[in-house]
């Protein structure tokens, strides 16, 4: 028995040292990278800032800057994301002549899982075209994070031809937020919304579901392509909202198409009544939004019904669209009278410095 | 007799980038003291004579928002220019509203924050 336990914990022991030994090891070497990569950013620093204020030209700098290309692209990382213009170009310039991006392509084609990760980070970030072969390639990788970052460069670089390939990919992987979908479609550009109408204009009717040929329930799709649309503005995609409105029941869709509307900016010719009383108070309150937007003031006495909704954005908007609309003396009217709605209507004034508290008192 | 420099606060906490625009400036002949965190900001700013302050709306403890409502409640003088990633038009708006005398979103040209420190210290 005694044995055993001998045996039990000398190999305990050794376990617990093995482990040890490898928690030693790892914080040595991260130290040790550390260490390099503090005096690495500090002698690269004063070369790329000269370089960049044309103090130093563009040959010597790369000659300062060509060697220990990962220490250098986590260098250089903060600078492709914040400057733009000449300055991102510059960078572009740079990394082309301290053979750097050459590197980083062989890396994305022969290079361990990290070092692909990290080569497809840095190529889309400089919109290295050589690399969408391969990009495109490992949109079917097995390796997630090979493709997701892959997804990420095919976007930095907004290449159109592959949009609808990234497109069908993100929708099929469930890790995907919805935001992080949008923003990687926006990466895509405006251009975007112009192959968004036509696949729509195409695709999307009466006799045909998306949903056949991106694999995801309309409604998801739909949603995604009309926040597109809002984020650029794109007034063009605003005809085909309107034609959704008429068919879509789903409340999900029209809340996206409002919101879309309401950083559009485009009046339509629709009635907006069953919008304004939706069984969605999000509906509800992002068509009194896109209302003040516009500056319509033909639903006056919806949005004053509004006001005593039951949800709180509802009557905040209702009444900040009244306010918007010039109408500021119907609220003061509410509120000097007390009618229904008037906390609100208090509330709005207030923030718009056209109520003294007195006048509420004595109303 | 040497005109005194503008002093310039820089709110920023990717180091990387305030040590560039301290590079510029400073080449511009500015003085320059870069802060990163939020909280900090407004203790320096009482505690010195600044003539402008560069502020990222997104600072670790107390981010630039409530720094820049802090500073105009206090009825601070000094012209703040926001750079910031947050982009969109209703950032902008509301950065502007909360009292900034420009907005600039990353990423950003470094000669354009140039120019437009220089236009509102002249402001």
């Amino acid at each position: 028995m005694l044995k055993y336990l001998y045996y039990f914990s000398s190999a305990l022991f050794l376990l617990i040292m093995t482990i040890v030994l490898i928690i030693i090891t790892y914080h040595l070497l991260h130290k040790r990278r550390t260490k390099i990569f503090k005096q690495k950013k500090e002698e690269w620093e004063k070369f790329l800032f000269q370089y960049l204020d044309d103090d130093l030209k563009l040959e010597e700098a790369a000659a300062e800057m060509n060697d220990s290309y990962f220490y250098l692209y986590d260098f250089l990382k903060p600078y492709l994301k914040n400057l733009k213009g000449n300055d991102f170009e510059k960078l572009k310039k740079l990394t082309k002549t301290n053979k750097m991006v050459d590197f980083f392509l062989q890396k994305l084609e022969k290079g361990n899982r990290e070092e692909k990760i990290k080569a497809a980070a840095f190529l889309g970030k400089l919109g290295e075209k050589r690399a969408l072969p391969l990009f495109k390639e490992y949109l079917n990788s097995n390796d997630k994070n090979l493709m997701t970052a892959s997804i990420w460069a095919i976007a930095d670089i907004g290449e159109q031809e592959l949009f609808f390939e990234v497109l069908k990919t993100v929708l099929k992987e469930s890790s995907f937020t919805f935001e992080a979908l949008t923003e990687i479609l926006i990466r895509f550009g405006e251009e975007s919304c112009y192959q968004i109408k036509k696949f729509l204009e195409n695709n999307f009717s009466e006799e045909n579901n998306l949903e056949e040929i991106l694999g995801v329930p309309d409604y998801q799709s739909l949603s995604l392509f009309f926040d597109i649309f809002g984020y650029f503005r794109f007034v063009p995609g605003v005809e085909i909202m309107v034609s959704t409105l008429d068919s879509e029941y789903n409340e999900e869709v029209l809340i996206h198409i409002f919101k879309a509307l309401v950083k559009i900016e485009y009046p339509i010719a629709k009635d907006l009544t069953p919008y304004l009383n939706h069984n969605s108070w999000v509906v509800r309150s992002q068509t009194a939004r896109y209302l003040a937007k516009i500056k319509n003031n033909d639903y006056l006495l919806e949005l004053k019904k509004l006001l005593t909704d039951e949800k709180w954005w509802v009557r905040y908007y209702a009444a900040l669209a009244i306010f918007k609309l010039g109408k500021e003396e119907v609220l003061i009217d509410i509120v000097k009278n007390k009618r229904p709605g008037y906390e609100m209507g208090i509330y709005i004034l207030d923030q718009a410095g056209d109520l003294k508290v007195g006048e509420v008192e004595s109303g | 007799m040497k005109e005194k420099k503008d002093k310039i606060l820089i709110a920023e906490d990717d180091q990387s980038i305030s040590r560039l625009i301290a590079y510029k400036f400073k080449k511009e002949d500015y003085e320059i003291k870069i802060i990163e965190e939020g909280d900090k900001v407004l203790e320096e700013i009482n505690s010195d004579d600044y003539d402008a302050l560069i502020l990222d709306l997104m600072l670790p403890v107390l981010d630039g928002m409530q720094i820049l409502k802090k500073i105009r409640e206090e009825n601070i003088k000094i012209p703040v220019l926001v750079l910031s990633a947050k982009s969109q038009e209703e950032d902008i708006l509301q950065g502007l509203n909360a009292g900034a005398d420009d907005y600039l979103t990353k990423p950003f040209r470094p000669d354009e924050l140039l120019l437009r420190l220089k236009k509102i210290l002249v402001d």
